[in-house]
């Protein structure tokens, strides 16, 4: 599954991955995507808001 | 007298009486770096002909009756990211050291220089600062003035080792991370990273814009509380650190900030929190999430910042950064989203735990300072690999931008750092309760014996 998204993904969003840095690239996609579902399995509150700082 | 191991405020002095010359003390630097610096590798650059500039200015005008500033004659340095004018502003990187060199020095370094200080050079780092060990594939490693065969951490890896082995008495480096508390923690130095925002940011190359923050290092609290109150003009802290601490305002971070520690780090904490009179132990609610919200959002910042080079000429980043930008790059934005929602939730159970207590105190890092070239350490009985869970207990607290002390406790072997965690504005907080300890001699950062 994260083999396939990261190859959509990176069609998508034009940042080739070459055929030697594809194995390096899975590896830390794989730890990004470990650390990820601790963010979002986590059920905040509907009126928490993204912390952005713009300010006009 | 070797001035090198004088801190930044009593080379100051010397010079302001005219007891040594900035020159003289400029010249005994220099000799220190061309003898031990063909091992450690903390710089990159080297400005001497400025420097020598700088302290000749400075001695003409003590000659003439002026007061050259209260860093006068003081030798600095800076991380490679900071902008050095005539230089390129390299960042750790290959890529960049081809780029079109600075046309003025970074706005807070130029703060410290108008105070009199004389800058010695750029030091090594983390390629685009995103690493906790310094072993730059372009550069080399840095090493740790306390044992050459080990890391001094990173990113400002640099940074912290010229300050441990004397080379500088004050510099400046980024925390992203953890990249000023983790290697001035492994390199037993003072390491400041003030409240997010706090300081400008203009002339630093960038990393990751939702956490980056700059910061001193230095030697003693002293140094450290006088090169803050420059690089910044609002929060005027330097002597003004004698309040007395409140024990029952102070807590040790238990849960995620002890789990996997070892025995010696959380001794290091003990000892910091018995010499403040503390006894109160409470948790941060989920830091485990706030460690993966920030791992995530700094992969992603940090991969977008770098797309255009990731994608046109790959092979010349740092085989260790290149993957983690790449993989950060492509990241669903659902996950972005959700951590910057997390990182709102996560601060706002901060400021609970802060109605109840000023200060909390944790390990900086897991461990002292590996092995150069080591891959895996084991934590918590778990062997993982170094160079991403250095900064476990960084993570957390710069994510939501909290002012941070480092602080070196008095050790048998190896260095051990304390963070010393106060609310968002507080910095003065902090550096009160290094004052303490550093007076107690709980605390201590002499130069290291090499």
């Amino acid at each position: 599954m994260d083999d396939a998204y990261l190859k959509t993904a990176s069609a998508l969003l034009d940042l080739p991955i070459r055929p030697e840095h594809l194995d390096e690239v899975m590896a830390a996609f794989a730890v990004i995507t470990s650390q990820a579902r601790l963010i979002t399995e986590f059920p905040l509150p509907e009126t928490t808001e993204a912390a952005q700082r713009f300010i006009p | 007298m070797s001035f090198w191991d004088q801190s930044a405020i009593a080379i100051a002095a010397l010079v302001r009486s005219k007891q040594a010359s900035a020159s003289k003390i400029l010249e005994a630097h220099i000799a220190r770096i061309e003898t031990l610096d063909p091992t450690l590798n903390c710089f990159t650059d080297r400005t001497f002909p400025r420097a020598r500039a700088e302290a000749a200015s400075v001695d003409a005008r003590i000659a003439a009756g002026e007061d050259p500033g209260p860093l006068a004659g003081v030798p600095i340095a800076v991380k490679n990211l900071f902008d050095i004018a005539g230089l390129p502003t390299r960042a750790g990187s290959k890529i960049r050291r081809t780029a079109r060199p600075a046309t003025s020095d970074a706005p807070i370094l130029a703060r410290l220089i108008r105070a009199g200080a004389v800058l010695l050079g750029a030091l090594n780092m983390d390629e685009y600062a995103y690493g906790f060990v310094t072993e730059n594939a372009h550069d080399g490693p840095t090493r740790n003035p306390h044992d050459t065969t080990r890391i001094a951490g990173g990113s400002s890896g640099g940074s912290s080792a010229a300050v441990a082995a004397g080379l500088a008495a004050i510099t400046l480096g980024s925390d992203t991370n953890g990249s000023i508390r983790l290697p001035a923690g492994l390199c037993g130095i003072f390491g400041l990273k003030p409240t997010y925002g706090r300081i400008d940011r203009t002339g630093i190359f960038p990393f990751v814009d939702s956490f980056d923050h700059l910061g001193p290092f230095a030697r003693t609290t002293a140094d450290l509380a006088l090169a803050y109150d420059l690089l910044q003009g609002t929060d005027k802290v330097f002597g003004k650190l004698d309040r007395p601490v409140d024990p029952s305002r102070v807590a040790i971070l238990g849960d995620w900030f002890e789990q996997g520690a070892a025995e010696d780090m959380l001794d290091a904490v003990a000892a910091v929190a018995k010499g403040l009179g503390a006894t109160a132990k409470t948790t941060l609610p989920e830091a485990a999430r706030a460690r993966a919200a920030a791992f995530c959002i700094t992969a992603f910042e940090g991969g977008q910042l770098h797309k255009q080079d990731l994608r046109d000429r790959p092979q010349d980043f740092d085989p260790a950064t290149r993957p983690r930008l790449i993989a950060g790059a492509l990241q669903p934005a659902e996950t972005i989203y959700q951590a910057q929602r997390f990182r709102a939730w996560f601060h706002n159970e901060a400021m609970k735990l802060f109605e109840k207590f000023d200060i909390l105190l944790a390990p900086a890092t897991p461990c002292t300072a590996p092995l150069i070239g080591q891959k895996t350490m084991v934590i918590g009985g778990e062997e993982v690999a170094v160079r991403p869970n250095l900064g476990l207990y960084t993570q957390p607290i710069s994510f939501i931008g909290l002012p941070v002390v480092c602080v070196p406790v008095v050790s048998p072997g190896m260095p051990r750092g304390v963070q010393i965690i106060a609310p968002p504005g507080r910095e003065a907080l902090t550096l009160a309760a290094a004052v303490q300890l550093e007076r107690d001699g709980v605390i201590a950062a002499p130069v290291a014996k090499l």
